[in-house]
Formats: C-alpha cells, structure tokens, sequence
C-alpha cells in the first residue's frame, strides 16, 4: 500500500457513558487511520463498542476525550454544516430510519434543501437511479417498499450530499441473506464509481472482508489488532480472542464449503 | 423409521382481505421425526406461519386447510382450543426470536420457568424449584442459584435465550420450534446457544422444528432441510446433500452469501423466476 495521507484518523478515542461513580469506558484509548478510498471495517461482538465509535465520529455524540480528525484537520465537538455533507450515516435498520409519513422524494430532498443544493429533481432521479431503484419509487411511502428497497433508499439519501466519506452501521444485517447479496453489491459498485471512503461495522466477518480491504478487532472497547481481508480470509491472527472470533464465524460455515466445492 | 413426530400434507394458510384473499402457505407437505428439520427461505415465504400453524396460533383472519395435519395420533386440524392447550408446551413447544419480548418482564426468571414446569407436570414448589435450578445449569448458566432471581432485564441476549430454551424444554416436550432463535444474537454467542440446544435435543431424542433464513446455519446444524419459497416448499433434502441441491433457487441462496475463502468480484444475487411459483420441486434430488 503506498503511503497516502490519512482522510480520517482517531487519536486515542475514548469514550464513556454514565455519572461520576458508574462511569463505564465503552471506547478505550483507540486509534486507527483510514486513507481516502479506503474502506475500513470494525468487527467485534455487540457490547465492545464499534457502534459508539461510529456514533462519535459522525457527531452524534460530542462527548469523547481524543481527537478525530479529517484532512489532518481536527473536528471540532460540534461540527460544521460542511461535515455533515462530507460525512453521512447508513444505519441498521432500514425499518427504523426512514421517516414513515414521508414520501420517497421528501426523504431526498431534505438533505438537499438543508445544504442548499440546486438541481434537487434531477440530483433525486440520478440518485434513485445510482442505487438501482427506478423512477416509480420516488412518490412511495416506506410502508411501501421492501426491507432491501428501503436500505437503498437509505443509502440514497446519504448520497444524494455526493459525500466523500460514508459511515455504514451493519447496513445488512436486519436484512434477508438473499437481499444482503444485493446491497453489498450495490455497496461496492457505488465505491467505485464515486471514488467513496467506508467506515463499515459489522460482527460478519465474511460480510467485512468482503467489502474492506482492512479492519480493525474490537474486544471491551480495544482495537486489539487489525487485519486485511487476507488475513482474515486465510484466518492469520495473532491474538486469541480475534483466533476464536475466526473460529466461530468459520465453523459455522464449514459444512458449506465443502457443499460448494 | 418409527412413525414420524409431525406428518403435515397439502397444508394451506389464506388471509382474507376485502377485496381478494392471499395465500400465504400454498400445499405444503412434511414430516418430522425425531430429527433436526431446517425450514429455510427469505421473509414472506411463510417459514413462521407454517411452524405456527402446527400449535395453531396463526393470526385471526388466517384460514388453515389441509389434508391432514398430525402430530402423533392427534388431528391437529379438528382438535379444539382445549385439547390445542394440552398440546402446546407440554407436547409441542416454541422459541421465539427475541428473548426481550418473550419473556415476562415483571417475573423473576426462576418464578417462569416453575410455572413452565408445574403447569404440565404434577409437582410440589420445591420439587420444581430443584428442577428449574437443574435445568438452568444444563443450558450452562453458571451460578443458577443467582440466575433464579433475577429479572429478564438483568441478563444479556444470549443468557435470555438459553432461558427460553430451559423454560421450554423442561415440560420435556416432544417436538420443539424454533423460530429464528440465535438472529438477535452474536456470532460469538449464537455458537454457544446452538451447541447448548443441539446437545438438548440430541440426548433427549426431541424433534427440532428450526426456522432460519441463514442457509448456512441450518446447514451445519441441521440433519435435513426444506427451502420455501413463496409459500411453497422448493426443495427438501439432507443437510450434507446440500451442494447436489437442483432447485435454482436453493443454488442461488448458496452462492448468494460472501465467503471467507474466495475473494469475489460481485456476489450473485438471487434471481426470482415467477415460473416457480408453480414449477416443479425437488425431494432428495429428485423430482418430486
């Protein structure tokens, strides 16, 4: 890998949640960089704090000690409109995060309005479009559409502010295996067409290396190690949780790789 | 092969609308044994109303018709909601998906699982207290004593799950129905609840019913599996037979999941032929 410049990058990240004497440390001095069209996966069981990770770098929440940074520049507690537009979220449950009274193209032209973007008709039929939903979908409501069909509506709204960088929080895991295929698909494509940055959680361990070339082990709040998608397809780890971790995900798929050769 | 635990043929489920009526489950056949039977397919394919149907506690408007539907030698078709009652738990019982909506928040855990108890079996509080407590620590809960008084708040996704199992199979039923059990957990935790459950029902010979739209899942764990779809059954075959899999369908679902092994380009994504609707299905790699 040639040594480019890091996009985004955490500096000793910590992060914790409760009063003065119940104070737990979710996220614990963790550090990791991320270069521009890179996509970088954080794995780990829930509880260990990958999600809360993301929550913070995307603004959600400004209570954090550490620093993270953009371009080289620190972000400060509160962002900026401008970040906001760089940056957008995919969430897990597209049941959930899609407004249920608003149709397709409101949902679209929020974003739009809020960032003062002009062309918002055609940016929303190109960015139906791009995420391979036709023109029909734009005057339905959620209710309307299938759980795989709103993900995409999801994906199309973060894209619809062209960010550089897309935060994704297990965008498959409410879904049907026969539809993840499909988004993770769509996931890729858009990657390289529109030159994007991934920050994906997952706890599939296929599904990350599938989409990310690198990704970070998760364990009480620790980046314990990082891997490639090599090294985690070839199970090449060097501590024991991460080795279990492995383990369990590869047992589970044993019998299928043998039904496939 | 003794007489099978559940012997289902041409079942149908219908919901009436106002306009036209829909049929969810359109004749399906089985039978289950003493076996692990995996019943795979996407949402919508009616995997959870045909396990449903079996106690009968489909939604209102569905309408359930089938040539015969047995569990043993009971007509589950004509039996009444009293008989169904004797049934249900004692007989035949279910796991839920989320252990956070099936368990009664306002009970203590222990309180739940000696009703589960004392509800089927003739038995004194300590008697089955001493059995709840015993039947915690076969699903490895450690420190049972302390589990016991808990509340359903106070323990994690994977320990509630393992309580849904204990709660359901100390009635000692003979057929348990698995519906999604491990998809609200964690990998690391689902492996531990799936050896739990597996180790259960192998030794006490229960019939498992296990309802999963995780093709690679059932197939590791499960002795044979039917793929549905559209409320059909498409193919029915072993487990370990799974590569000679014929039905389109059920080789698409295959190639569809990412694999850790190869590195590909794009992922296959499955196609839907509405010619299956009514196409052929398979039995054991043939024709059926």
């Amino acid at each position: 890998m040639k040594p480019t410049r890091a996009l985004i990058e955490a500096i000793g990240l910590s992060i914790s949640f409760g009063a003065k004497h119940a104070r737990t440390r979710v996220v614990d001095d963790v550090s990791f960089r991320i270069n521009k069209g890179e996509a970088y996966g954080l794995i780990g069981e829930s509880g260990c704090g990958k999600s809360t990770i993301l929550r913070a770098l995307s603004g959600l929440n400004s209570d954090y000690d550490g620093a993270l940074t953009l371009t080289d520049k620190e972000l400060p507690k509160t962002r900026s409109k401008d970040f906001f537009r760089r940056v957008q979220m995919v969430f897990q449950d597209p049941y959930g995060s899609l407004h249920p009274r608003k149709i397709v193209e409101k949902v679209l032209a929020e974003p739009l309005a809020i960032h003062g973007i002009d062309r918002a008709s055609e940016r929303i039929a190109e960015t139906l479009d791009a995420v391979g939903l036709g023109p029909s979908f734009r005057y339905r409501y959620p209710h309307e559409l299938s759980g795989g069909q709103r993900q995409r509506v999801a994906i199309a709204r973060a894209l619809i502010t062209e960010p550089e960088i897309l935060l994704l929080d297990e965008p498959t895991s409410a879904l049907d295996v026969s539809v993840q295929a499909e988004i993770l698909n769509l996931l890729r494509r858009l990657r390289i067409e529109r030159n994007l940055t991934y920050l994906m959680v997952s706890h599939d361990l296929a599904v990350i290396a599938h989409i990310c070339e690198r990704a970070g082990m998760m364990y009480k709040g620790k980046i314990i190690e990082e891997l490639t998608s090599q090294q985690i397809r070839q199970s090449q780890a060097r501590q024991d949780y991460t080795r279990e971790f492995l383990q369990a995900t590869i047992e589970a798929v044993a019998r299928r790789d043998e039904a496939v050769a | 092969m003794d007489k099978p635990l559940i012997d289902v043929k041409d079942l149908r489920i219908r919901f009436h609308g106002a306009q036209r009526s829909h049929d969810a489950v359109r004749g399906v056949s089985f039978t289950i044994g003493r076996e692990k039977v995996g019943i795979v397919g996407e949402s919508g394919s009616g995997k959870s109303l045909t396990g449903r149907s079996l106690l009968k506690l489909t939604p209102k408007g569905a309408e359930i018709s089938a040539t015969h539907m047995r569990f043993k030698d009971i007509d589950l078709l004509s039996a009444s909601e009293r008989e169904m009652r004797k049934i249900r738990g004692n007989h035949i019982s279910m796991i839920l998906q989320d252990p956070k909506y099936s368990l009664n928040p306002l009970m203590r855990i222990g309180n739940q699982i000696v009703e589960a108890y004392r509800l089927h079996h003739k038995a004194r509080p300590g008697e089955a207290k001493a059995k709840a407590l015993a039947m915690l620590e076969a699903v490895q809960i450690r420190d049972p004593d302390r589990v016991f008084k808990l509340f359903p708040h106070e323990v994690s996704g994977g320990m509630g799950q393992r309580i849904m199992i204990a709660m359901m199979l100390i009635p000692e039923p003979d057929l348990i129905i698995a519906d999604e059990p491990t998809s609200a957990l964690d990998v690391t935790v689902r492996r531990q609840v799936l050896t739990i459950l597996d180790e259960l029902v192998t030794r006490r010979g229960t019939g498992l019913m296990f309802i999963s739209h995780d093709l690679n899942l059932v197939a590791s764990f499960c002795d044979r599996v039917l793929v549905m779809y559209a409320g059909r059954i498409m193919e029915d075959l072993p487990a370990s037979e799974l590569h000679n899999a014929r039905h389109p369908y059920t080789q698409s679902l295959l190639e569809s999941l990412p694999r850790l092994d190869v590195a590909v380009e794009n992922l296959t994504v499955p196609v839907r032929d509405p010619s299956w609707l009514d196409g052929p299905v398979y039995r054991n790699g043939e024709l059926a």
